[in-house]
């Protein structure tokens, strides 16, 4: 999943980063607010999360011009200020959500895979598909009981594959979606760890789970 | 007791009308008693008139021809009346019964005709007597009779019983007059006092809560409306106050929170998983370096907190005011030049302000970090001085700086921040502008900010001039010491 993190003091904004990137999140990070408003426009985002309190533009402007601008992306504000009136006001403008800093990082980390899922609406936090089973919150995927081992890598692309079940995924999507901006990835990295995923779970006594869609990208799910 | 208004007021008005009763009770009583006497006396005079109508003159010799018994007033022995006529001579011509062998003792022997006044009666009793100087009756028309006197004299029992019941009468009305004024003024003064009354039970009720209430007292009297509107002002002001200390304290909580944030989530993630030795080692660098700008904060907070109770004392002294700027600058010098900046120096080297030195480097320190941090990358700083009659000034400007011409003020206050520049990591707190105003302040000085359309920010520092500037021949000396001493900032300007 691809997250804009928006915050201007440099230590959280490096601690956060670490964090959701060894969370399994592609991370992309603005330090400023006319940086953070020209990534979020710029890009598709599952999560945002946007500080309040940032030079230039402010966070909440930030969130009022995305929500004018129809960008739908779920947004968690992070703020320092805890009153009734400012948490109503960034939920009022169009924030799914809100933390009071100093937060335990463990909270952020739930909640914004919360938003993921309700971005992808999907409740629960265990997706079955056959006789797959993800498990998002403890990140485990099991196939008939039976535990699979997967990269880091091979995970994130298996879960949003699984969030997006019975869709066809194209690859510029799992490419948006999954593997840094900065990163120097080919659209052909998509298709070799789609081989990967492949070899961990597909089974042949089994139905096929991911199916290939020519010239539109693959599907994850039952039929064919 | 305590002086009460009340009392007072009452207490004078109680005596003014004493005063006013007594001086119409003692007009009334002399005139009266005047009066009364007048008429006496004229009494007195028409007895004598008459008892002088009745002596004759016939054959050269006086004659007083009334029997006692046909003047039963002066014969009886119950309070008499007393008379007595002498001749021209001085000799008794005839006395009254009354007075048996006795004169008649009355004031005044002189030419005058009539003489009246009290009288002490040949039987102790007090009395008024009148004598007249008068000629006798000729028997017939032509004789030129003699003079002859006549005393006649009364006693005043009934006068005076007259004048003690007047006197008796009046102290009664005075006293009933006293006791209806002080109670009609004890209400009329409690009720008028009242509004002030209600004025204190509202001001009581005021409390550090309640500061944004305001004194209202419908139909106050117009003396109430000086005393209301102050007190409000007053209100009006603590209230300033006391919210600008509650939203500093909200402030300095909001701002510890972030660099709190930065401390907890590094560590978290540093937690979260097994971490190399580098990793943990770069982590806690990152915490160190967090809690020295927790640290700088607070100490600026106490700084602050100390300037604002006046428990900073400035230990002024003369000091050459280029010295310390090269101090200053010295750390900064090499992050100036990682920049790119130009930096120009306009400063006279002999100019001496009075000054306490911590305290001033402290301000310069502020406004050469400020400079060097917000000035962009290739940008210019310029740094000059000029001098007045009593104040040296200081222009500390950069360029690149995106504050608001409008805002330029606002840099002082406390925790604003124009533009937090992604350099210093959003360490930049906003506080080192409000310290150094106070510092200028606690210097006998003042500190302002421009912020002009392409980007240039200046502010201008005043401090007072040391009333010993450098003599000319010092200056030849303190000129070669500050060609060297420029040489040093002269170094970071660098293309």
């Amino acid at each position: 999943m691809r997250i804009l993190l928006v915050e201007d003091y440099a230590p959280l904004l490096r601690a956060l980063r670490q964090g959701l990137e060894e969370a399994g999140f592609a991370v992309d990070a603005a330090a400023d607010g006319q940086e953070g408003l020209w990534y979020a426009r710029s890009n598709q985002y599952d999560v945002i999360v946007l500080d309040i309190m940032l030079p230039q533009i402010d966070g909440l402007t930030i969130l009022k011009r995305l929500r004018q601008g129809g960008k739908s992306a779920h947004v968690l504000m992070l703020t320092a200020r805890d009153t009734l009136e400012d948490r109503v006001q960034g939920l009022n403008l169009g924030a799914d959500d809100y933390l009071v800093k100093p937060f335990a990082f463990e909270e952020l980390l739930a909640r914004v895979r919360a938003l993921v899922r309700r971005h992808y609406e999907n409740k629960s936090p265990v997706i079955q598909v056959g006789d797959l089973r993800i498990d998002t919150a403890a990140r485990v995927v099991e196939r008939a009981g039976l535990p699979l081992e997967l990269t880091a890598r091979e995970y994130a692309l298996l879960e949003y594959l699984a969030l997006r079940a019975g869709q066809v995924v194209s690859r510029t999507e799992m490419w948006e979606h999954l593997y840094d901006f900065h990163s120097d990835a080919e659209s052909n990295v998509v298709d070799v760890y789609i081989g990967y995923l492949r070899k961990k779970i597909e089974r042949p006594d089994a139905p096929q789970l991911i199916h290939t869609r020519r010239g539109q990208g693959y599907m994850l799910g039952l039929c064919a | 007791m305590r002086d009460s208004i009340r009392a007072r007021l009452l207490l004078g008005a109680l005596l003014g009308t004493l005063a006013v009763l007594l001086l119409a009770s003692c007009a009334l009583y002399g005139i009266t008693r005047e009066s009364l006497r007048q008429a006496f006396d004229d009494a007195l005079l028409a007895r004598a008139l008459s008892l002088a109508s009745l002596v004759e003159y016939e054959d050269a010799h006086l004659e007083f021809e009334i029997e006692d018994r046909a003047m039963p007033e002066f014969s009886r022995s119950d309070r008499p009346e007393y008379f007595q006529i002498w001749r021209a001579d001085g000799s008794v011509l005839r006395r009254s019964a009354s007075l048996g062998e006795s004169d008649l003792q009355l004031p005044g022997q002189t030419t005058t005709t009539v003489v009246t006044g009290p009288v002490l009666l040949p039987d102790r009793r007090n009395g008024r007597g009148v004598t007249i100087e008068t000629v006798a009756r000729a028997e017939s028309a032509g004789i030129a009779a003699p003079n002859i006197r006549v005393a006649v004299a009364k006693d005043t029992a009934d006068l005076e019983r007259q004048l003690a019941g007047l006197a008796r009468l009046l102290v009664l009305i005075a006293f009933l007059t006293l006791l209806v004024t002080g109670a009609v003024l004890t209400v009329v003064i409690w009720a008028g006092l009242r509004p002030l009354s209600r004025l204190t039970e509202q001001i009581a009720g005021l409390s550090a809560d309640n500061l944004s209430s305001r004194i209202v007292l419908p139909g106050a009297p117009a003396e109430l409306y000086p005393v209301m509107e102050v007190c409000n002002g007053l209100l009006g002001r603590l209230q300033t106050v006391v919210d600008r200390e509650r939203s500093f304290t909200a402030d300095v909580a909001h701002e510890l929170r972030t660099p709190l944030a930065g401390l907890r989530s590094t560590l978290e993630v540093a937690l979260s998983r097994p971490r190399g030795l580098n990793e943990c080692r770069s982590a806690m660098n990152a915490c160190l370096d967090i809690t020295g700008q927790m640290q700088g904060m607070t100490a600026n907070l106490l700084s602050l907190a100390r300037l604002e109770r006046n428990q900073v004392e400035a230990q002024c002294k003369p000091l050459l005011l280029q010295e310390l700027l090269s101090e200053c600058w010295e750390a900064l010098a090499l992050r100036a030049e990682q920049k790119r900046v130009t930096v120009t120096w306009a400063v006279r080297p002999e100019l001496t302000v009075k000054t306490d030195r911590d305290l001033l480097r402290q301000i310069l320190v502020n406004l050469l970090e400020n400079a060097v941090n917000y000035v962009n990358s290739g940008g210019d700083i310029h740094i000059a001085s000029a001098s007045g009659s009593q104040f040296a000034t200081l222009r500390v400007s950069n360029t690149g700086s995106r504050i608001a011409a409008d805002d330029a003020a606002r840099v002082f206050e406390r925790f604003w921040r124009g533009d937090a520049s992604r350099d210093g990591g959003g360490a930049h707190v906003g506080l080192g502008l409000s310290l150094v105003r106070r510092l200028a302040l606690v210097l006998g000085g003042a500190i302002d900010a421009t912020s002009q359309r392409h980007g240039l920010f200046e502010i201008t520092l005043r401090l007072p001039l040391s009333k010993r500037q450098p003599a000319a021949a010092v200056k030849v000396q303190s000129e070669t010491q500050s060609e060297s001493r420029t040489a040093k900032p002269e170094e970071a300007n660098k293309r």
